[in-house]
């Protein structure tokens, strides 16, 4: 059974208040930089970056990571793609990572692990559009989009228009 | 009875009057509102003023009385392009016309609002009075009249009052309240307390209330630089939240310039862009007054609304402080629901400082 | 490379004021996709457009609109974009297909303003009911049962009146209304339904409420109207009168419906406009979603003449692409177009059925339309609304005068109120003027309270004048609330210029007021002027050196034909240098750039919708021709069909005639009528050569008997019998088509002055008109156009 819990609205709206967090937490926003993780943590990078444009004209520079290879639950899947960026980009950077949901916290892990494996950045933060609990690693998210509790047995699944024709987030439940 | 209603510049409408049969003198303002007369009517925000209504047979279905912003209304006249005859009834308590009678409140009808709209839309807002007759002695009564500068005393309460709930405690300082602000806060659950207009940051402290609401309200606000200084020592230890001329306090507290605008926004239909996703929202506006352009670069806030039609500032957001702010009335009352969702904002701002301080 | 955009243009058949709305529609749309530099193709059916319809457009073609024309079409002209905005409902199919075959993907085109969800939503209803039902909606209470006893538990439920059809997926069956136990135990005794019953709760007693909504494809979007029907769900909703701005529901509820369509209109990705028709409950605040439909309906547009607001243009930029907040219109600047705009007054529509006079109407308004045309008024009160739209629709008479329901009995005229009749509003009147009570009217007719309770207010005032005669407060209070000094002087027994004397004296004068809102639209609105009496200085109008006044007539094709003919004469005066202004309702302007001033009412006392012409004045006043007024008749279709049935077939030729008795003539127009049931015939019209013979013998016969005369028409019938026409007959249309100097040369010879040789190219087609009279008083008509033969064609070039 689905039911949706965020509609394409709040999302939205959830999305700009992360963006004015994102401005208030990094005074000056010069050292910034943005990293999605693929797929829907990129389109999420995309739109915060085009908010930051138009509230304070300025580009921030973002990048999408795939962190399939350096995840360790799922070892047996690779695939050759390197990240766009280099480690220019992001030494001595304020680096906001950005995901649709933030889970065991399995994900992030490879994409510290990966961005690490890059460079050295100055900072990294985190920002999720959902948290739904049950970590299984001492990470946590510095800009949360919805709290939302629960069971292992639920899905969360964020859809996005780039890709899913429309915004929401549903609960499924089997 | 014929009535006139009479510009300080000498120019002449002339109507059939309706309501109370008083003479009366205010600053004259023009609104766009479709419905929810009740709720212009009974908004502080016109604090002295003469609201002309431009579009006409507004409300056939009579007062509503679940939809006061106020108690004891304090606007000094109405306008109408032309009304419903059976709100014209005044032996019908539902009616208009009993209304107006009841709260005293003049007003004209069958006006040629296209010429009156268009005339204070050309020359500015300016002062205007309902009278008997037309003569030079009524424009020279019109020019004498002072406008006063202690609106917001007028109508802030005079003592501090609760309206409690079991969510965050919220102190709102009444500069001219409207009910629906109060409403919106309880659908939240807030426990809000409010509080008189001049009271101390000291005293606010003293409640440890969880976040500070400055309302919106009628005038100028370098009229109340006792609030604008409260503000001041506020900013940064709280959430703060400023709607109308709330908004107008918070950003001069931060040394923002403002500006009086030639006629003002007064309409529930305006649209207002949002900056943040080039999002157009109707919004509810009822202000003579924004924040100039010239230096809001440099003081330390970020634009997150304004006008589409004429680029006015209408929302701000501090850059590292949880200060946020709304030209615009974002409790509707009358209007769209479009911008209600700020309201969330503020409590998810007010969650964010909590979190922030536990760390 | 230029983008070409494929129109998709209007359908022959049924010839209604809808149609011809979506014609004037077009020639905005043509206007502005040429404005933003897009080649345009336009595929239509309509063989008697705007003749600027050649030159706006790169490509004219006259063909069937369907599916394989269409493809070759899309391919043959390398189509980018179709915008099918004012597509008839009937052709969506096509569209729908279009899709499932992935033709559209495979030749890279792109449809505009459709997608598959929203088609769906548009054809089907059951798709639209499950929709809503997903989307959170509130649907009306509905079940399917088997049994007797299983529709009374329903009604135990919901309570009577419930509607109730028998559930077949083969066959088309009928909702049945029933109100009472017996008439549901006489349904089920009379009908058999194996697959059970469909019941639904009725809800004709709900408002009705349409709403418009524009996005953009960055999903900003705004209501941009909204307006209430008089008569309740039932009474389908382009039969009733609608007044916008909403005005008889809470603030509150508004809202909530707003709030309800806006969400629509994102979650079906609308990029144009979308309208909703709503059922609203005040009882329990409840409201329903009837219909979605985001191709343009005629129904909403009064906006223009309410607000100003640029509809055609705002449809056309934001469908290319075009944020709302950017919108190019024809007057060439660039507005936000995303505004809710503040109307300075009401506007109503009241709907015109096709019928040679309102006595002998025998027809009951339900769900099915029959009105075929609207009249739009604005005035500054609701009575003034009123007041205007039955003087269009020839009812103030019989309202306020003749009394025509006199006679009735009290009981015979309850009954009155409980037929749907287009006649019913008569009945109410008398009913009001009896001192029956607006409450219990309104329990019976279901009419909107407030629009009774205005009318009861008009039927005292009439009554207070007549008892009063001479009072002058009596009288500006009538003036208020829009009597006609004509009516006045009826109701006194005056001269109508002896109450315009008396008139003179009030305080208040006739002000021709803009119809565009007061805020936010400074450029790009729609101008339209209105009259309004106010106790306001007199503003005295420019002096224009040509005007033309229409009148509206209830003949829909008499109407196209004087709309387009109005509408060159207008546009040629123009572009020769005079100052024109229009007055009436047809030709109210309907974009930001048309030039000329536009008065949407004409100063005429009468209604001339039931007489067998309809007219045209053309008011001439230039130094040269002082004061001159040359009317203009187009004798309407019931005419020809008279003319026809005595004589079989005629031959009609319109001559014009310069100061110097200088002769122009029209190719003929051969007319033939072929009776093809008592009620039902077809009138075939195709041009053909002028013989030097008759040429002649029309000269002959003009300068004898008609040598001072501008114009006209001779009727020459199969027997050699010669008549003359002071205007023309339906066939104008055809003659501007065939003879493309027709305009120029009548213009020109009006105000004296050369034509130049005409470079226009004819247009060559014959015309078929099937005529059926209705048992019910009302007529409908359809047109055919179809090509002639080719060496026939040759001939006549």
């Amino acid at each position: 059974m689905n039911k949706e819990i965020v509609d394409d609205k709040t999302m939205k709206r959830t999305l700009t208040r992360i963006t004015y967090e994102i401005i208030e937490k990094n005074k000056g926003n010069q050292n910034l930089v943005l990293i999605g993780i693929k797929t829907r943590g990129a389109y999420l990078a995309k739109r915060i970056k085009s908010r930051l444009y138009q509230l304070e004209d300025i580009e921030v520079p973002q990048y999408d990571l795939d962190v399939t290879n350096f995840r360790d639950d799922h070892p047996e899947m690779t695939n050759n793609e390197q990240p766009q960026f280099t480690s220019e980009d992001v030494n001595g950077k304020n680096v906001v990572l950005i995901d649709d949901v933030l889970y065991t916290g399995r994900t992030i892990r490879a994409a510290l692990d990966a961005i690490m494996s890059i460079g050295r950045p100055s900072k990294i933060s985190l920002a999720v559009l959902v948290d739904r609990g049950h970590r299984e690693l001492p990470i946590r998210a510095d800009y949360v989009g919805k709290n939302i509790p629960t069971s292992h047995k639920e899905l969360i699944k964020v859809s996005m228009a780039e890709i899913d024709d429309e915004d929401k987030i549903e609960i499924i439940t089997n | 009875m014929k009535r006139y209603l009479i510009l300080e510049d000498g120019t002449v409408f002339c109507g059939d009057s309706v309501g109370s049969t008083t003479i009366s003198t205010g600053e004259l303002v023009v609104t766009n509102n479709i419905g929810g007369l009740e709720q212009t009517i009974t908004d502080q925000t016109y604090n002295d003023q003469i609201i002309v209504f431009v579009s006409p047979l507004i409300s056939t279905i009579g007062m509503n009385r679940d939809d006061y912003e106020s108690i004891a209304l304090s606007c000094k006249g109405v306008i109408f392009n032309s009304i419903p005859i059976n709100q014209m009834d005044e032996s019908n308590p539902k009616s208009l016309a009993h209304f107006l009678k009841k709260r005293r409140l003049p007003g004209i009808t069958n006006v040629n609002i296209q010429r009156l709209a268009a005339h204070v839309k050309k020359h500015g807002a300016m002062k205007a009075s309902i009278m008997d007759a037309d003569d030079e002695h009524a424009i020279d009564q019109i020019r004498a009249l002072v406008i006063p500068h202690d609106r917001v005393k007028t109508v802030s309460t005079k003592q501090p009052y609760p309206n409690p709930n079991v969510g965050f405690k919220i102190a709102v300082i009444d500069l001219g309240l409207k009910f629906s602000i109060l409403r919106q806060l309880s659908i939240r659950k807030c426990d809000s307390i409010i509080l008189p207009y001049n009271i101390s940051a000291e005293d606010i402290l003293e409640l440890d209330p969880d976040a500070v609401l400055f309302t919106s309200g009628p005038g100028d606000p370098r009229e109340i630089p006792e609030t604008i200084a409260t503000c001041q020592q506020l900013e940064g230890k709280l959430p703060i939240f400023g709607i109308g001329l709330g908004h107008l306090v918070v950003a001069l507290a931060n040394g923002a310039e403002i500006e009086q605008m030639s006629y003002g926004h007064h309409g529930s239909n305006i649209p207002t862009l949002e900056i943040a996703t080039e999002n157009i929202e109707f919004s509810n506006h009822n202000h003579n007054y924004t924040v100039a352009h010239t230096n809001v670069a440099q003081i330390n806030f970020f634009i997150t609304y304004r006008c589409v039609e004429d680029n006015t500032i209408e929302g701000l957001r501090h850059r590292s402080d949880p200060t946020m702010t709304v030209q615009f009335q974002p409790e509707a009352a009358p209007g769209t629901h479009d911008t209600l969702y700020i309201f969330d904002e503020f409590i998810e701002m007010i969650n964010s400082f909590k979190q922030g301080n536990q760390l | 490379m230029t983008k070409r955009v494929l129109l998709i243009g209007t359908t022959m058949g049924l010839v209604s004021g809808e149609k011809l709305d979506q014609e004037k529609a077009i020639y905005v749309t043509l206007e502005s996709f040429q404005q933003s530099g897009y080649e345009t193709i336009l595929l239509t059916e309509n063989r008697e457009v705007f003749p600027d319809f050649h030159t706006l457009a790169q490509h004219v073609i006259f063909q069937d609109i369907n599916l394989t024309n269409l493809k070759s079409i899309i391919i043959q002209y390398q189509i980018d974009f179709i915008f099918p905005t004012y597509a008839a409902n009937n052709k969506l199919n096509i569209f729908k297909n279009l899709i499932k075959q992935g033709f559209l993907e495979k030749n890279h085109v792109k449809l505009l303003v459709l997608n598959q969800k929203n088609l769906n939503l548009m054809i089907s209803h059951k798709a639209l009911t499950n929709y809503l039902q997903n989307k959170g909606f509130r649907l009306i209470e509905h079940e399917i049962i088997n049994k007797f006893d299983e529709a009374m538990a329903f009604v135990q439920q919901h309570h009577f009146p419930i509607i109730i059809r028998v559930n077949n997926k083969e066959q088309k069956t009928y909702w049945n209304s029933i109100n009472t136990k017996e008439e549901l135990i006489h349904l089920f005794q009379t009908t058999k339904a194996s697959e059970g019953y469909e019941v639904e709760r009725s809800i004709n007693t709900f408002k009705e409420i349409t709403m418009t909504t524009v996005r953009d494809r960055f999903d900003n979007k705004a209501l941009i109207y909204a307006s209430e029907d008089i008569d309740p769900i039932g009474i389908h909703s382009n039969d009733s009168i609608s007044v916008t701005p909403v005005y008889s529901i809470t603030n509150r509820l508004f809202q909530r419906i707003r709030d309800a369509v806006l969400k629509l209109t994102r979650l079906l990705k609308i990029v144009g406009i979308c309208t909703f028709h709503l059922a609203v409950d005040e009882k329990t605040d409840s409201f329903y979603v009837l219909e979605i439909s985001p191709l343009f309906q005629s129904k909403i547009l009064p906006i223009i003449a309410s607000t100003g607001y640029p509809l055609f243009e705002v449809i056309c930029q934001i469908s290319l692409g075009c944020r709302l907040q950017n919108v190019l219109t024809l007057d060439g600047s660039i507005i936000n177009a995303a505004v809710e705009l503040t109307p300075n007054h009401l506007t109503g529509r009241f709907p015109i059925w096709q019928s040679p006079q309102l006595v002998d109407l025998n027809n009951n308004l339900g769900p099915h339309k029959s009105s075929l045309g609207a009249v739009i008024v604005n005035g500054n009160n609701l009575e003034t609304v009123i007041m205007k739209g039955f003087k269009i629709l020839n009812l103030s008479d019989d309202i306020f005068i003749n009394h025509p329901d006199a006679k009735l009995s009290d009981e015979q005229i309850e009954s009155l109120l409980f037929h749907t009749s287009i006649r019913r509003i008569i009945a109410v009147c008398e009913a009001l003027n009896r001192g029956f009570d607006v409450q219990e009217i309104q329990s019976f007719t279901k009419y909107n309270l407030v629009f009774l309770e205005t009318l009861k207010h008009l039927l005292d005032l009439a009554r207070l004048l007549e008892y009063k005669k001479g009072d002058l407060d009596t009288l500006l209070l009538s003036k208020r609330y829009g009597f006609t000094d004509f009516l006045i002087a009826k109701l006194w027994n005056l001269t109508t210029a002896q109450v315009t004397k008396i008139t003179s004296q009030l305080s208040l004068n006739r002000l021709f007021l803009p119809t565009p809102s007061s805020y936010s639209l400074d450029h790009g609105a729609v101008l339209n002027y209105y009259s309004s009496f106010l106790d306001d200085p007199f503003i005295k109008e420019p002096n224009y050196q040509i005007i033309i006044n229409n009148y509206p007539n209830s003949d829909m094709i008499s109407n196209h034909e004087m709309t387009i003919l109005a509408h060159q004469l207008i546009h040629r005066f123009q572009s020769d240098g005079y100052s024109v202004a229009a007055q009436g309702n047809l030709l109210s302007k309907i974009d930001s750039h048309a030039l000329g001033d536009f008065y949407v009412d004409s100063s005429y006392n009468k209604s001339y919708l039931f007489s067998p012409q309809n007219r045209l004045n053309i008011a001439i006043n230039t130094i040269e021709n002082q004061h001159i007024n040359y009317p203009v008749s187009i004798y309407n279709l019931k005419y020809q069909q008279q003319l026809l049935q005595n004589h079989q077939i005629t031959t009609e030729i319109i001559f014009i005639q310069d100061n110097q008795q200088r002769l122009w003539l029209s190719l003929p127009i051969t007319n033939v009528l072929k009776k093809l049931s008592s009620q039902h015939f077809e009138m075939t019209a195709i041009p053909s050569k002028l013989k030097t013979g008759l040429v002649k013998r029309i000269s002959d016969y003009v300068h004898s008997n008609y040598q001072n005369t501008k114009f006209g028409t001779i009727i020459i019938s199969d027997n050699d019998q010669w008549q003359w026409l002071d205007g023309f007959t339906i066939n104008v249309g055809i003659v501007s088509q065939v003879n493309p100097n027709f305009i120029d040369v009548l213009c020109h010879c009006l105000v004296g002055i050369a034509t130049p040789k005409s470079q226009k190219s004819k247009h060559l087609f014959g015309r078929k008109i099937n005529l059926k009279q209705l048992a019910n008083g009302l007529y409908t008509t359809k047109v055919k156009y179809f090509d002639l033969p080719t060496t026939y064609r040759q001939e006549l070039k």
